[in-house]
C-alpha cells in the first residue's frame, strides 16, 4: 500500500445546471394540473403507522371487535394485538392483516405542492376577507417582499421599486358581460386656439395612431363588427372593419381602416358599401353622403399585432386633393378629395346651435344628430348633471340641459389602441414614422398644428370633482382622485376601481373625457354581508337583486391596460409639471412619478403613499356621527371590529395627540390601513413558486403567466406576462415586439415569489392561471485526480502476493507487477475518509502510469 | 449579524432514533402483468420457437410504465442442487462438472444458480442451504431442508434499514383451484387409471383456503448469521411448522415451496417449452401442456414437475396469480425501520450576550440604539435573534439554521437554541 498526497491541484470541481421545465395550470372550473409531490418517493402501500404496543393483547380472534375497530379506528380505541403466543394466531393475524389493509397511506406522503396566488390588504373576516380578527397573512408576506425582499434584490433587479411603468393601451372590447355602448367622450370647446374648434382639422389633417385588433367573433359564422377609433360627428370618422383573410377557424385575422368624412359620418360603419379601392373620383360639389368614405388594402393589419396607422389628407392644395393611408411608414392606399376642407367652416366656437360637432367620441360612433332639438345635441352628454357626478367639463351653463336623446352607440371598437394624434397638418411619409416611434415629448406638445393628443398616461389630475365610490354601495361626492385606483375603497373595505379618470387626460387642450359607461357605480345597499368585489362587479345573476350597472364596472376595469407594443417609446418628459426636482415631495404633481428612493423617474406610477394623509385625517371629519355610513350594512362590519379591538382601534391621533372627530365613534374609513399600518398599494396580485417546482431558483428569461380569461371580461381578454431576465413583468400578448421595458410586475428567480403590482391586472388569475418556467438545478460534483506514477505503487503488503510475470505475452518485459483493487481516501491525520473499489483490478507494472479519476457527487 | 461564541463537546449531544412504516403489499400487485415486471433475459434457441424468460420478477406498487411506480420487491424461485427435485430430473453430469438436463426440463441450471446466489449472499456459501428451522441440522431428505425454494427480496424504498422483527405476514393460498373439465364431475378420472382430472388450473387464481404465513415469536428468539439477522417464518395455524425464513437486515424472505403449496397437487395448463408445433400435440409450437389427460405427464404435480418443467417465468406467473390469489386484500405487510441519527447542538446566549445587532437598521444615524419610545430612561436593548450560523474553527460557515420566527432577547433573560442535526 503507497500513501500519494492530494493537493489541491489534483481536485476539480464541477457543477452542472439542469433545467427542469415546468407548466402549472390553475381553474376554478377545470381543477389543477402540473402540482409536484413533497416526496419524491411515496407509495400507497405504505400505510399511517401505529403502535402495535400500544394495543391490549388479545390471544384469539374477535370478529365483534374487529369491526368495532374498524369503525373507531379514528378515535384508537382498537385493542387487540398479536400476543406472543395467541390461541388463534391465524385469526388475529388475519384480522391485522385486513385492519392495515383498511388503513389510508399517512396523507402527509401524498401532499401536493401547488403555485398559489394570494393578494394582501384583506384582513377580515366576510365579508371582506379570511382569518377573523388577525391580519391577513398576505398582508404580512407582502410586507416581508417589499420591505426585504426588494430593497435587497434591487441592485441586480432594477425594477424592484414599488411602482410601475406608466405605458398603458386602451383596450376595447365586446362581450356579453360589458355594455356595448361604452364610449369615452371628449368635450370639444372651448379650445386654447381663438376661433377654432377642439380636435377639428379645418382644413388639413392627419390621424395618427397605433392599434391592434387582437379581438374575434367567436364563431364561425358571426360577423366581425365594424367598430370605431374615433368619430367626431360630421367631421370624420375613423373604423376598424374586416378584411376578407380568414383564419383556419374561419375567423377573421386580418383587418382594415375605415375613413369616413364630413356627411359620410352619419353612416353607421357596419352599413358603409365601398368599392373594392378608393377610385371614385368626385369633383366639389359632386359628392353625395356616401363619396367620402374610403377604405386601406384588404387586410393591412393582422390580428393581434401592433400597426401604426396614419391618415392624412392636405386639401386640394396638396396633391390635389390626394390623401392616403399609411401604415407602418408605408403608404398602403390614396383617395381623392379635391376639397379645400371636409369639415364645415361655419362651425364657431361655443355655438350651440347649427351644426357643432360637440364631442369627440374615442371607441364607438355616435349615430345621432347635431341638428335639431338641444337634446340631440351631442353637446347633451355634458349637461349639469354629468358635471356634478361625474367631473366633466359642462359645455353649458343651462343647468336644466337635457340628457341626450335618441342616439346609438352600437359600434363598440375591438382593438387595443394607444397614442391617438390628431394634426391639423398633412405630414409626409417620414414625419409620419419618426412620430411613430416615440411619444410627444414635453416640447413638442406645443405643436401648433397638434389638435388632440391621447397617450394615455396617469396624471394625478382627474378632472373635476366628482362621485367616487368609497364602498361598493355608498359614494363620496366632490372628490377627485390622484392614484391610479380608489383609495378610499382599497383601503376600506378591499374593493377594487381603476381611476380611469387619471388616465384619460388630453394632453393638447387638457380636457378630461366623460366616461360614457365606463363609471365606477355604486350599487343599491343590500342587507347581508356581501364581498365588496363581488358586489360591485357581479351582476347579481337572476336573483332578487340584480346589480345591472355592475356591467359599467367590469368595462372601467379592464378599459386601460399594459401596453406590450415593443415598437414604440413613451416619452415621459410630457408628464413634467411645474418646477422638476430630483426629490418631489409626496403630495405634489410630481409625486407619484417617484421610485422607492423617492426619486424622481417619470416613467413610473409609484404605488406608495397612496392615501393623501389629508385624505386620510379628513375622512373622520367627513364621516362624522351624521355620515351615511350608519345606515349602511357596512356598519355591521365595523361594529365587528370594534368588538374584535375596541373601538380605540379607530382612534387618530394627528401629530400634536389631538383626537380627530368622528374617530371614537368607529365609522374611520381606512381600516385596512390603520390596521396594516401599510398606505401602499394593496391592488397587487402574488403568486407563490415552491422550490420544489424549480430547485435552486426559476431560470431567467423562460418565465411565462398567463390567463386566459380575465375575470369579468367574459372570455374576450386573455393577459400573458412574461420576465425579462432582470427580475421584470412584462405584458407579452401581441405577436409583434414586446414592450420588455413597460414593468408591470416582478418575479424573484431564488425565492419562487411573483408580483404584479400593477392595478389593472388585479383579477389576473383570479379564475385561472397558468404558469410555465424552467428551474435550475446545479448538480455539483467534486472529482480528484489520483495519479499513479510509474516507480511507484509495485509492491503490495498481502501477505498472499508473491512476484509474478504479468501476463504470457512475448512482448511482456515486466517481471513483477501489481494488482489495484481499490484507493483509501485519507485525512491529514490518516484516517479513511473515502474508499474506492475498481469494478476490476488494474494491472501496474512498475513501468506503468495510471491516472484514477474520483467523482463525488453531492 | 454575529457574534461569535465557541461551542464546546459539552454543548454537543448525539441521540438515535427510529422511525417505522407499515407496508402493505397488496394481491393485486402481485396478479396484475402491469405491476409485474419481467426481464426476459434468458433465451433458449434450436427447437420450435423458443422459450425467453425473466431470472426474477419485479413487482411495483403501480404500473410499471409510469415514472411514479415504485418497485417493492424481486421475486424469484430456486432449487437447491442436492435436491432430489434435481438430482431426479438431471440425465448426468458433463465433463466439465455441468449439471445435464432433458429438454422438457426448462432453467434447470438457472433455477440451481439462483438458490446458490441467495445462499452466497445469506447464509455466506453458494453450496449451503437453507434450513427452517434456521439453524438445525438437516441433510437433503429432510423436511426442514428447503428444496425448492421462494425468494422474495424487498427493496431499499420499502424494507429501508431493516424490517422489523415480529411484523411480517403473508396471505397465501396453499392449493390451486381446481376447475372441473368441461362436460366432467368435478372429480373425474376419464382415463379410469385413478388419476383424477380437472381443468386447467396453473393461472386460475384460487378464492379460497388461505393461510397466514408470519414471523410471530422472532421478537423473542433473535438469531444471526452470515446475512445478518434472521428468524423463522411460522404458519399461523401451526407455529410449529416452519415454512420459511425472513432476513431482517437484507430484506429477504425465503419460503420453502414444498411446505406452503400442496406440492402433490394436480397441475394442469399450458408451459413455455422447447417444442416445435409437430411435437406438441395439442399444443401450439413453443409451448406445451403440462398434466393434460392427453400428455405423457397426465400425472404431474406442481412439485417436481411444474418445478422443474417450467421456465422460472411460468412458475412465477402462477405463483403470482394462484398463490396469492387476485384481489384487494392484503397479500404481504410488514413494518421497516429507519435509523435515525442526530446530533443536538446546544447554543446558549447567556444573559449578557447577543444583545446587540450590526444590523443597520438597529442604530439611528446617529449611531445611538433606536428604542421604542424617545428619551425613556427604562427602556433596554432588544434583540431578534433570526438565524444560528455555525462555524468551524477557521470562521468557515458550515451549516445555517433558521428559526421559523425570530425570537425575542433581552438582557435579563437567556436562551438556548437547540439545533438537531438529522442524518
Amino acid at each position: 500500500m503507497s500513501i500519494i498526497k492530494i493537493t489541491r491541484d489534483n481536485l476539480e470541481n464541477l457543477t452542472v445546471t439542469t433545467s427542469p421545465y415546468r407548466l402549472f395550470s390553475s381553474s376554478s372550473t377545470v381543477g389543477v394540473t402540473g402540482s409536484v409531490f413533497v416526496y419524491a418517493e411515496r407509495t400507497n402501500r405504505e400505510k399511517g403507522f401505529f403502535n402495535l404496543e400500544s394495543l391490549e393483547e388479545v390471544d384469539s380472534f374477535d370478529e365483534a371487535k374487529l369491526a368495532v375497530a374498524f369503525d373507531q379506528f379514528n378515535e384508537a380505541t382498537l385493542k387487540m394485538r398479536l400476543k406472543a403466543d395467541p390461541t388463534d394466531l391465524q385469526g388475529v393475524a388475519g384480522s391485522l392483516l385486513n385492519l392495515y389493509n383498511a388503513t389510508d397511506t399517512p396523507e402527509y406522503r401524498l401532499t401536493e405542492k401547488e403555485i398559489t396566488r394570494f393578494v394582501p390588504g384583506v384582513p377580515f373576516n366576510s365579508p371582506y376577507g379570511e382569518k377573523k380578527g388577525s391580519l391577513h397573512s398576505g398582508s404580512l408576506k407582502k410586507s416581508t417582499v417589499k420591505k426585504v425582499l426588494f430593497p435587497y434584490y434591487r441592485t441586480a433587479y432594477p425594477s424592484a421599486h414599488w411602482a410601475y411603468t406608466n405605458f398603458n393601451c386602451l383596450n376595447f372590447f365586446t362581450s356579453s358581460m360589458v355594455p356595448k355602448e361604452s364610449v369615452i367622450i371628449y368635450p370639444s370647446s372651448g379650445s386654447q386656439r381663438t376661433g377654432h374648434v377642439p380636435y377639428m382639422p379645418d382644413g388639413e389633417f392627419t390621424f395618427q395612431f397605433w392599434i391592434n385588433p387582437r379581438y374575434t367573433f367567436d364563431r364561425h359564422g358571426d360577423d366581425f363588427q365594424a367598430g370605431t377609433v374615433m368619430h367626431m360627428s360630421g367631421c370624420y370618422a375613423v373604423s376598424l372593419v374586416s378584411g376578407s383573410q380568414k383564419d383556419s377557424k374561419g375567423l377573421t385575422d386580418a383587418y382594415r381602416i375605415m375613413l369616413q368624412l364630413s356627411a359620410s359620418t352619419t353612416i353607421p360603419p357596419s352599413s358603409a358599401t365601398y368599392a373594392a379601392n378608393n377610385s371614385r373620383n368626385y369633383g366639389e360639389g359632386e359628392r353625395t353622403s356616401r363619396d367620402l368614405l374610403f377604405l386601406t388594402s384588404d387586410n393591412i393589419l393582422k390580428r393581434n399585432k401592433w400597426h401604426h396607422v396614419a391618415i392624412r389628407w392636405g386639401t386640394n392644395s396638396i396633391n390635389q386633393g390626394t390623401g392616403s393611408f399609411v401604415i407602418d411608414g408605408v403608404e398602403d392606399s390614396q383617395f381623392y378629395v379635391p376639397s379645400a376642407s371636409v369639415t364645415s367652416a361655419t362651425w364657431g366656437e361655443d355655438t350651440m346651435g347649427g351644426n357643432f360637432p360637440g364631442a369627440l367620441f374615442i371607441g364607438n360612433f355616435f349615430e345621432g344628430s347635431n341638428k335639431g332639438a338641444a337634446n340631440y345635441l351631442t353637446t347633451n352628454f355634458f349637461n349639469s348633471k354629468a358635471g356634478s357626478e361625474e367631473g366633466v367639463k359642462q359645455l353649458s351653463s343651462d343647468t336644466g340641459m337635457a340628457q341626450p336623446e335618441g342616439y346609438a352607440l352600437n359600434h363598440p371598437l375591438n382593438a387595443e389602441i394607444h397614442d391617438i394624434r390628431i394634426y391639423d397638418k398633412w405630414k409626409n411619409v417620414d414625419q409620419i414614422y419618426s412620430s411613430s416611434l416615440r411619444g410627444i415629448s414635453s416640447s413638442s406638445i406645443k405643436d401648433k398644428n397638434l389638435l388632440f393628443y391621447l397617450p394615455p398616461f396617469f396624471v394625478k389630475e382627474s378632472g373635476g370633482s366628482r362621485q367616487v365610490p368609497d364602498t361598493p354601495c355608498v359614494n363620496k361626492t366632490g372628490h377627485i382622485t390622484e392614484s391610479p385606483f380608489n383609495a378610499r375603497m382599497a383601503f376600506s373595505v378591499a374593493g377594487h376601481d381603476i381611476n380611469l379618470e387619471n388616465f384619460c387626460r388630453e394632453f393638447k387642450e387638457g380636457l378630461y373625457p366623460r366616461l360614457f359607461k365606463l363609471t365606477g357605480s355604486i350599487q343599491t345597499a343590500l342587507s347581508e354581508d356581501f364581498f365588496p368585489n363581488e358586489y360591485f362587479y357581479d351582476d347579481g345573476g337572476t336573483g332578487a337583486n340584480p346589480r345591472p350597472i355592475s356591467a359599467f364596472n367590469r368595462r372601467r376595469a379592464l378599459t386601460l391596460m399594459p401596453c406590450d407594443n415593443g415598437k414604440f417609446r413613451s416619452d415621459f418628459t410630457l408628464l413634467d409639471s411645474g418646477t422638476i426636482v430630483n426629490n418631489p415631495a409626496t403630495g405634489s404633481l410630481m409625486g407619484s412619478f417617484v421610485n422607492d428612493f423617492e426619486i424622481l423617474d417619470n416613467s413610473l406610477i409609484s404605488l406608495n403613499n397612496i392615501v393623501p394623509d389629508n385624505d386620510f385625517l379628513g375622512s373622520y371629519e367627513d364621516n362624522g356621527a351624521s355620515s351615511t355610513y350608519a345606515t349602511e350594512k357596512l356598519d355591521v362590519n365595523i361594529s365587528m371590529l370594534d368588538d374584535l379591538a375596541g373601538a380605540s382601534a379607530f382612534n387618530y391621533r394627528d401629530g400634536s395627540g389631538t383626537t380627530i372627530k368622528g374617530a371614537t365613534t368607529g365609522k374611520g374609513q381606512f381600516r385596512i390601513l390603520e390596521e396594516t399600518g401599510d398606505n401602499s398599494s394593496n391592488q397587487v396580485v402574488f403568486f407563490n413558486v415552491s422550490n420544489l417546482f424549480y430547485g435552486d431558483r426559476i431560470r431567467p428569461g423562460t418565465f411565462k403567466l398567463s390567463d386566459s380569461d380575465i375575470s369579468g371580461s367574459g372570455g374576450k381578454v386573455a393577459v400573458t406576462l412574461k420576465d425579462d431576465g432582470q427580475g421584470g413583468l412584462y405584458r407579452a400578448d401581441s405577436l409583434t415586439k414586446h414592450a420588455t421595458w413597460n414593468n408591470v410586475g416582478n418575479i424573484l428567480y431564488d425565492e419562487g415569489i411573483i408580483v404584479i403590482k400593477s392595478p389593472h391586472l388585479y383579477f389576473f388569475g383570479a379564475n385561472q392561471y397558468e404558469v410555465e418556467f424552467r428551474g435550475e438545478r446545479n448538480m455539483h460534483a467534486l472529482a480528484l485526480n489520483i495519479s499513479c506514477p510509474a516507480g511507484m505503487i509495485n509492491s503490495s503488503t498481502n501477505p498472499t502476493y508473491s512476484d509474478m510475470v504479468p501476463s504470457d505475452n512475448e512482448w511482456e518485459k515486466s517481471e513483477k507487477f501489481v494488482y489495484i483493487t481499490g484507493l483509501n481516501l485519507h485525512d491529514d491525520n490518516f484516517n479513511i475518509i473515502g474508499k474506492v473499489n475498481l469494478a476490476q483490478p488494474v494491472i501496474k507494472r512498475d513501468s506503468d502510469r495510471y491516472m484514477f479519476k474520483v467523482k463525488f457527487d453531492f | 449579524m454575529a457574534t461569535l461564541k465557541e461551542i464546546t463537546a459539552a454543548d454537543i449531544k448525539t441521540s438515535k432514533s427510529v422511525l417505522n412504516q407499515l407496508i402493505d403489499v397488496i394481491q393485486e400487485d402481485l396478479s396484475g402483468s402491469a405491476t409485474r415486471k419481467k426481464y426476459q433475459v434468458f433465451v433458449t434457441g434450436g427447437v420450435g420457437p423458443g422459450v425467453t424468460s425473466s431470472l426474477f420478477q419485479t413487482v411495483y406498487d403501480q404500473d410499471f410504465t409510469l415514472q411514479t411506480a415504485n418497485p417493492m420487491f424481486d421475486v424469484t424461485v430456486g432449487l437447491y442442487a442436492s435436491s432430489s427435485t434435481v438430482i431426479s430430473s438431471s440425465t448426468g453430469v458433463d465433463t466439465a462438472g455441468k449439471r445435464l438436463f432433458k429438454s422438457s426440463s426448462l432453467m434447470m441450471r438457472e433455477k440451481v444458480d439462483n438458490y446458490r446466489q441467495f445462499a452466497q449472499v445469506l447464509l455466506g456459501g453458494a453450496d449451503k442451504k437453507f434450513v427452517a428451522p434456521f439453524g438445525t441440522t438437516a441433510d437433503e431428505t429432510s423436511t426442514d431442508t428447503v428444496n425448492e425454494a421462494m425468494f422474495i427480496s424487498f427493496k431499499r424504498l420499502f424494507a429501508r434499514d431493516q424490517v422489523k422483527r415480529g411484523t411480517f405476514a403473508m396471505r397465501w393460498y396453499q392449493s390451486a383451484s381446481r376447475a372441473p373439465l368441461v362436460g366432467t364431475n368435478e372429480s373425474s378420472d376419464p382415463l379410469g387409471n385413478g388419476i383424477l382430472h380437472y381443468g386447467p388450473n396453473l393461472y386460475v387464481p384460487t378464492v379460497s383456503g388461505s393461510k397466514i404465513f408470519t414471523d410471530a415469536g422472532a421478537t423473542t428468539n433473535k438469531k444471526s448469521t452470515f446475512g445478518g439477522q434472521v428468524a423463522d417464518i411460522v404458519d399461523s395455524s401451526d407455529t410449529s411448522r416452519k415454512v420459511g425464513l425472513m432476513f431482517y437486515d437484507h430484506g429477504t424472505a425465503v419460503f420453502d415451496l414444498g411446505k406452503i403449496m400442496s406440492g402433490s397437487q394436480h397441475v394442469s395448463g399450458a408451459i413455455s417449452a422447447m417444442s416445435d408445433a409437430a411435437d406438441a400435440g395439442d399444443s401450439a409450437a413453443g409451448t406445451a401442456i403440462i398434466g393434460g389427460i392427453n400428455t405423457d405427464n397426465k400425472g404431474a404435480a406442481f412439485i417436481p414437475d411444474l418445478m422443474c418443467s417450467a421456465s422460472i417465468d411460468d412458475i412465477i406467473d402462477h405463483i403470482s396469480t394462484v398463490r396469492f390469489s387476485s384481489g384487494t386484500k392484503t397479500a404481504m405487510t410488514f413494518q421497516n425501520i429507519t435509523n435515525i441519527n442526530s446530533t443536538l447542538i446546544f447554543c446558549r446566549s447567556t444573559a449578557d450576550e447577543f444583545n446587540y445587532s450590526s444590523n443597520p437598521t438597529f442604530t439611528d444615524s446617529n449611531n445611538r440604539i433606536v428604542v421604542i419610545e424617545e428619551g425613556s430612561e427604562s427602556q433596554r436593548t432588544v434583540t431578534f435573534p433570526t438565524t444560528v450560523g455555525l462555524y468551524d474553527a477557521n470562521s468557515n460557515l458550515l451549516a445555517v439554521a433558521k428559526l421559523s420566527r425570530p425570537v425575542e432577547k433581552r438582557d435579563d433573560k437567556d436562551v438556548t437554541f437547540r439545533i438537531r442535526l438529522d442524518f
